[in-house]
């Protein structure tokens, strides 16, 4: 989205005028927020639908807390990222124990030409990276999506986590090996060794 | 280093180009739930007075300015009993020294040409 003059309004200034009725606020905050939020929730949960309740969940209390919200002491997006988080915990923690998507569940790479089967490659090792991300525990899923996928610094996760930052990057780093021990089985699957191959 | 096996950073790195847009039914949602939170602006509203019927006290301390008034002209009114009655000698030297004279109050004769009318002839 091209940058204008409403995206230089930091979220503390639109959330203090969707607070004083500004009706043009609520929107651009749900632009600008929805779509991160949407994204941390589904790769903590796998689950579109429900990361998409989650969404809504976190919005609405965002909503609530407006009038209360005290500019300079956290900023918005940290505030949103320890809702979801929270929520995700207790979803994660409340869904019955079924079969998560597996990397057995990968959708095969169809027959096609050199250009379909690199989309589909690396499909797949989207599909592979979300499996794997599944059988991390809480903590190390959530350093891990936050650090290496949102970009977020050490301190911002650990504020977001409640925890000190040699925690968070302990969690980033044992969450790590893990995907690494869940995804090395399956280089060749996922074409790493072709590319390989065809480096050498 | 594991990564030589699988470059999680490249995987990460294209997971993160990865964009999750609401669908418009979220979207819709999400600005209903705004809407109906929204803070209300107030409209401002004078407070009327209770018609409370005031008390004969009341519509005295409101003639003579209010109860503040009141309590400072009682002040007052008792601090010159008290100058009157006990006559301290701080201000009887006072009163030397601005008259000049020291004639008391039972010494001063107020009406003085009345006492003739008073006498029996």
């Amino acid at each position: 989205m091209p940058r204008d003059t409403l995206d230089e309004v930091s979220d503390d200034t639109l959330l203090v005028l969707y607070a004083n009725g500004d009706p043009e606020a609520a929107r651009l905050l749900t632009a600008r927020l929805a779509p991160r939020v949407l994204g941390y929730a589904t790769r903590l949960l796998s689950d579109r639908a429900e990361a998409e309740d989650v969404t809504q969940e976190a919005m609405l209390r965002l909503w609530r807390i407006a009038a209360d919200w005290r500019t300079g002491e956290a900023r918005v997006s940290t505030w949103l990222y320890r809702v979801v988080t929270n929520l995700c915990t207790d979803l994660r923690r409340a869904r019955v124990r079924r079969p998560g998507v597996g990397l057995d569940d990968a959708p095969e790479v169809a027959a096609g030409g050199p250009s379909a089967v690199a989309s589909m490659i690396e499909a797949d090792r989207m599909v592979a990276l979300t499996a794997a991300l599944a059988v991390l525990p809480d903590r190390q899923l959530q350093a891990v999506v936050l650090r290496h996928i949102e970009g977020l610094s050490n301190p911002e996760i650990a504020e977001i986590m409640g925890l000190g930052v040699e925690a968070v990057e302990s969690l980033t780093a044992r969450g790590k090996r893990a995907l690494q021990a869940v995804l090395s089985g399956r280089k060749a699957e996922l074409g790493y060794e072709d590319e390989e191959e065809a480096g050498e | 280093m594991m990564d030589k096996d699988i470059d999680l950073d490249a995987l990460f790195a294209e997971a993160a180009d990865g964009r999750f847009d609401p669908s418009p039914q979220l979207a819709s949602r999400i600005l209903a739930d705004a809407a109906r939170e929204q803070p209300k602006p107030q409209a401002f509203v004078r407070q009327a007075k209770s018609p409370v019927q005031l008390g004969w006290f009341a519509g005295f301390t409101d003639v003579l300015g209010g109860v503040r008034s009141v309590a400072a002209l009682s002040m007052v009114g008792l601090m010159g009993l008290y100058l009157g009655v006990a006559q301290p000698s701080g201000v009887q030297s006072l009163t030397t020294l601005l008259s000049g004279d020291t004639t008391t109050v039972e010494q001063m004769d107020l009406l003085p040409a009345t006492g003739a009318l008073w006498a029996e002839e």
